[in-house]
């Protein structure tokens, strides 16, 4: 697997790291059951702080696209390929809201109306 | 080191060096005994003897055959796979250094000897015959590393690159297992398993504990690519690692790699010593490294290009480089 991150781009590390783990789980570069290398080698070579990888490794968690357990390591779901596509709808769907000028706030309640 | 000085001391110089020092004493000390101590026990005194033909035709088989070995390789014309002339010479040389070695000690030693039995196998005599065979062993392997091998005729692959903006670090990671090795490693788990059962002695099964762990764990490798060049860690083992620096690397490339070039799979070479090493564990897709100082490495894993591409941007993007001539 292949990542990489520009210290100097806008977008936070986190935020680069996070997208590239969504489009590698999208493209199957990922593929269900996968286990990933270990944080700590892949941010020595991109000279992150590991906890910064590992926060966006938690963000996929939460997001239900991977798996963290302990001795067992970090996995690809098997529900993975499905969910990031909705998890890249859903930012798609935040980020054209924002720009429309809606606060959070009307944006949950839009989605609250819709369950 | 050319290729024609190394095929010369191989068969030629070493060769004559060592037949003159095993059979040299014997055709010029003059008076000699008739029985030498050949064989000697366990506490240097001797228990058996030979007459000076038996020991010339003993230590003169070994000689010969060790040389054929040497001789063979220096001569032989076309590459051989790698490690092999090495190998072969080296191991050749030693043996018939050691021939040698007993045959000038034993009647350099008991020259001045009326009965066989006076004589006494000394450390003195025995570290030498060992040193010597060492040296000649050595010296075969160092000569046969200037010859070509097959892994230098690896076909030539792409070099690929990507685009690394000022500031943006990439990585690569690539996994690979052998199930050559896994399947070995389930072998000697389950003899250790049965070991264990049957109440085996404590220090067979503990040997044998050992040896399914590493098998189990060599059978994984982990190779990474990023700004500080080339990592190959097998199965989380702290040792052996290889890492090659960005600095001291030349070039990546893609190749398709052939076990036969490297005389079979495994960890075969050595950059210290042969100048070429790889991590072979199957045929197929490889990154090669080329380093500055000419040594090559090769590690066989799946979707190479990455990788490769990595760290021919990450060179290319070093400061001060000097291009090579």
């Amino acid at each position: 697997m292949l990542l990489r991150v520009d210290p100097s781009s806008t977008q936070s590390l986190h935020d680069q790291l996070a997208g590239q783990l969504r489009q590698l789980i999208n493209d199957g570069d990922l593929p269900p059951g996968e286990k990933l290398p270990p944080a700590r080698e892949l941010a020595e070579g991109l000279g992150v702080n590991v906890h910064t990888l590992l926060g966006a490794f938690k963000t996929l968690r939460s997001e239900g696209l991977l798996e963290m357990r302990r001795g067992r390591g970090t996995t690809v779901t098997d529900a993975a390929p499905e969910r990031a596509d909705l998890v890249e709808l859903a930012r798609s769907f935040v980020a054209e809201a924002r720009r429309f000028g809606l606060s959070d706030d009307t944006i949950r309640t839009t989605i609250e109306a819709q369950l | 080191m050319t290729e024609k000085t190394a095929r010369f001391g191989l068969a030629v110089v070493l060769p004559v060096i060592i037949a003159a020092v095993g059979f040299l004493p014997m055709l010029l000390i003059s008076d000699l005994p008739e029985r030498f101590a050949s064989h000697f026990d366990g506490s240097g005194l001797p228990d058996g003897s030979m007459t000076l033909t038996q020991l010339a035709v003993t230590t003169g088989v070994m000689v010969t055959i060790g040389l054929v070995f040497c001789i063979g390789v220096g001569l032989w014309r076309k590459p051989l796979p790698a490690l092999v002339a090495p190998t072969a010479a080296g191991t050749g040389a030693f043996v018939a250094g050691m021939g040698a070695a007993i045959a000038a000690t034993t009647v350099i030693g008991q020259r001045n000897l009326t009965d066989f039995n006076e004589a006494e196998l000394g450390a003195l005599t025995f570290v030498s015959v060992i040193a010597s065979a060492a040296v000649a062993g050595l010296a075969a392997g160092w000569l046969a590393k200037a010859l070509p091998t097959q892994a230098d005729t690896m076909p030539e692959g792409a070099t690929p690159t990507m685009a690394l903006a000022e500031g943006e670090r990439a990585v690569w990671v690539g996994d690979q297992s052998s199930a050559l090795l896994f399947g070995i490693g389930a072998l000697s788990l389950a003899v250790f398993v049965t070991m264990a059962v049957i109440g085996a002695p404590w220090l067979a099964v503990l040997v044998v504990a050992l040896a399914t762990v590493t098998f189990l764990a060599l059978a994984r490798v982990r190779v990474r690519t990023d700004g500080s060049g080339l990592h190959v860690v097998f199965g989380g083992l702290p040792w052996p690692r290889t890492h090659l620096a960005i600095e001291d690397i030349e070039s990546a490339s893609v190749i398709d790699v052939r076990p036969k070039d490297w005389g079979g799979w495994g960890y075969r070479g050595s950059l210290k010593l042969l100048d070429q090493a790889g991590v072979i564990y199957r045929a197929g897709p490889g990154l090669r490294v080329n380093l500055r100082n000419g040594k090559t490495f090769v590690v066989t894993i799946d979707n190479p290009e990455m990788g490769a591409a990595i760290l021919n941007a990450e060179v290319a993007r070093l400061p001060n480089q000097t291009t090579p001539a």
